[in-house]
């Protein structure tokens, strides 16, 4: 796959809870390329952040190409500062997405996320929906839920959850699943590795698939370095240690191996 | 990239040739083992373009490598441990070589191991294959046995090159490690047993902790630094080893750009890689090559002979 190393100008640059924005840059080549699930790299000025920033796509609009950060340390900091007409640095699109292909119409797919995680879901449940596919989302947050309205405009039957009470359902995820009696053909998630796990063993108990989005500490963010791996077990049973940034991040949740060293 | 208008000059008045161990390289930038994947990189850029490609450390069987997180940045530079997970010689073999051979450049294994036995069953192994050259890592701080243990000893950096020498007609370069108060008595002793050319440096051994976590950020806790931070103790070796060795020396350490490479030449270095910076910029390596281009222009030399070797007496 040919990969793009492009200055992208930013269009707008906004916070959309405390600590989050939404970025949006006009790229062309993202338009044509790029996939649901994949993620870019964004390079910052400052060249004390000599290592790019992984961020996964959220939303792709004709040459828009839209995507959510929270500022969690010095180069998102530094990200929040980028205005209109700015130019970023970025290369992709890096990774393999979530597999579609297996989705049929009139089929239930339910699509999990915690906190991050939950803008890669938007453009997932844009798609899904314009399948004919009917798409629960469940999306869980700390204290303040974002993206609720763009969610429920792509097509999703949206429920919130809240570790702190303060909106929607007062718990986890899981929980809310639980207590809706939510059940799916299929799943998809991304968030918190713990989040992550106890998902995954609830779907795969009821004998569904479900893929993950996996996060790992990256260095090249391209398949160059293999810093960024996680341990998968493949179908005859032999562990690996898969890169994050090329073989995933999406995975299968039954390949993962979660307490592996 | 400016490739297209400063192409005829580029015949007309710049010869980048350079010979490093009997092998013709179009230009001096080779890729640092490690920070270059032949698929991943030419996913960006045509590898055709290099001197070289130095792939991998590989070893006699896969190797998984060390937990994560594995990387962290610092100040001016990175710190890894990534412990050479490799798929092993035999996956190599049938993946990696015959991928880098659609592309002209010329291909350096990077070879790795705990032992001699295994240094020598990977060198073994990789006789009877296309590989142009190999770079021996005695230098990796990732790895507990063998790996730094072999580079920070002259006495067995010494016996490493005599045995690999004895088993392979392939020129052998020995990667040594900066992490040791007398770099120019190891350079002298691998030379002395047979060694082609020495790549220099490899990382320094460093460390970060997360000081509100009272972690260490790296699940190994030490790692390798590498990056801009550590250019100057390798061109201060670069220049320390010119000086007592005659094969030559393929230079590294923080190389960013094309004035970066023309420090190394101007210390003794008779070819670069690039590291690091092919993860910042996964074009990296290319576009180097066309800023060495321009400072050569600019400064009105001709060939990589001209800028060498400036202060070597
Ligand atoms: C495939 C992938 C997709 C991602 N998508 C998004 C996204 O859509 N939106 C978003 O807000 N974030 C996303 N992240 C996480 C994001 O990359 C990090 O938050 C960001 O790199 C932090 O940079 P910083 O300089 O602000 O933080 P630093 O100052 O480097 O670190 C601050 C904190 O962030 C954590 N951190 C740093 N790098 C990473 C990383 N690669 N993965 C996880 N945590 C990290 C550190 O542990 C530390 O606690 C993604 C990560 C990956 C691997
Ligand atoms: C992620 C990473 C992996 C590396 N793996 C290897 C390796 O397998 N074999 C080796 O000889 N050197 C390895 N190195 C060292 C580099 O080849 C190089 O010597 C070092 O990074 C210094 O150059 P730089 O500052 O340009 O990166 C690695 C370096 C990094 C950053
Ligand atoms: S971050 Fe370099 S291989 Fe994934």
């Amino acid at each position: 796959m040919e990969k793009y190393d492009l200055i992208a100008r930013v269009l707008s640059n906004e916070s959309i809870a405390e600590n989050v924005y939404q970025i949006t840059l006009e790229c062309v080549d993202a338009a044509l390329c790029a996939k649901c699930g994949q993620f870019v790299n964004l390079y910052l000025k400052n060249e004390s952040f000599l290592l790019p920033r992984p961020i996964s796509i959220c939303w792709i609009d004709g040459a828009k190409l839209t995507l959510v950060y929270g500022v969690t340390g010095k180069g998102t900091k530094e990200l929040s500062a980028f205005e209109f007409g700015d130019q970023l640095r970025m290369s992709m699109p890096q990774g393999n997405g979530y597999d579609l292909s297996m989705m049929k119409e009139g089929q239930t797919a339910m699509l999990v996320g915690g906190g991050i995680g939950v803008p890669p879901l938007l453009e997932l449940t844009y798609l899904l929906s314009q399948k004919g596919i009917k798409v629960i989302t469940v999306i869980g947050f700390q204290n303040e839920p974002f993206l609720m309205k763009p969610l429920l405009k792509a097509g999703a039957d949206l429920y919130v959850a809240t570790d702190s009470g303060k909106s929607g359902f007062h718990g986890t995820v899981l929980d809310l699943i639980e207590q809706e009696n939510l059940s799916a053909d299929a799943y998809f998630a991304c968030g918190p590795k713990p989040m992550l796990r106890a998902l995954t063993e609830y779907v795969l108990q009821q004998e569904k698939d479900i893929q993950i989005s996996m996060e790992e500490r990256m260095g090249c963010g391209y398949g160059a370095c293999v810093g960024c791996v996680c341990t998968i077990r493949d179908k005859s049973g032999l562990e690996m240690k898969k890169k994050v940034c090329k073989d995933g991040p999406v995975f299968w949740g039954s390949e993962v191996v979660w307490d592996a060293r | 990239m400016q490739d297209s208008t400063l192409k005829q000059s580029d015949t007309e008045n710049l010869n980048l040739n350079v010979t490093i161990a009997g092998v013709k390289w179009k230009n001096p930038i080779t890729t640092a083992s490690g920070t270059f994947s032949a698929k991943e990189s030419s996913a960006f850029y045509d590898l055709s373009k290099l001197g070289a490609v130095t792939t991998k450390g590989v070893s006699n069987v896969p190797w998984t490598g060390n937990p994560t997180p594995r990387i962290a940045e610092t100040y001016g530079g990175m710190l890894n441990a990534v412990g050479l997970q490799n798929p092993g010689v035999e996956s190599f073999i049938t993946e990696e070589i015959p991928y880098i051979r659609q592309y002209e450049t010329n291909l350096i294994a990077n070879v790795a191991g705990h032992t001699l036995e295994e240094y020598c069953h990977t060198v073994k192994r990789l006789e009877d294959t296309d590989v142009d050259m190999l770079e021996i890592n005695i230098s990796c701080p990732n790895v507990k046995e063998g790996g730094i243990g072999f580079g920070t000893n002259a006495k067995m950096a010494a016996e490493v090159t005599k045995k690999v020498r004895g088993i392979t007609k392939k020129p052998v370069i020995i990667k040594l490690t900066p992490n040791v108060t007398n770099i120019s008595e190891i350079a002298k002793a691998v030379e002395a047993e047979g060694a082609d050319a020495i790549s220099l440096i490899n990382t320094l051994l460093g460390m970060r902790i997360d000081v509100r976590r009272a972690k260490t950020v790296l699940a190994n806790r030490t790692g390798g630094l590498s990056g801009p931070a550590i250019k100057p103790i390798a061109i201060r070796m670069v220049y320390e080893v010119r000086k007592v060795v005659s094969i030559p020396i393929i230079g590294l350490g923080g190389i960013m750009n094309g004035e970066d490479v023309a420090e190394f030449l101007m210390a003794g270095a008779n070819a670069v890689a690039i590291g690091t910076a092919a993860l910042i910029r996964p074009t990296a390596p290319i576009e180097i090559l066309e800023e060495l281009k321009n400072y050569m222009r600019e400064m009105g030399y001709h060939s990589i002979k001209e800028i060498q070797n400036a202060f070597c007496d």
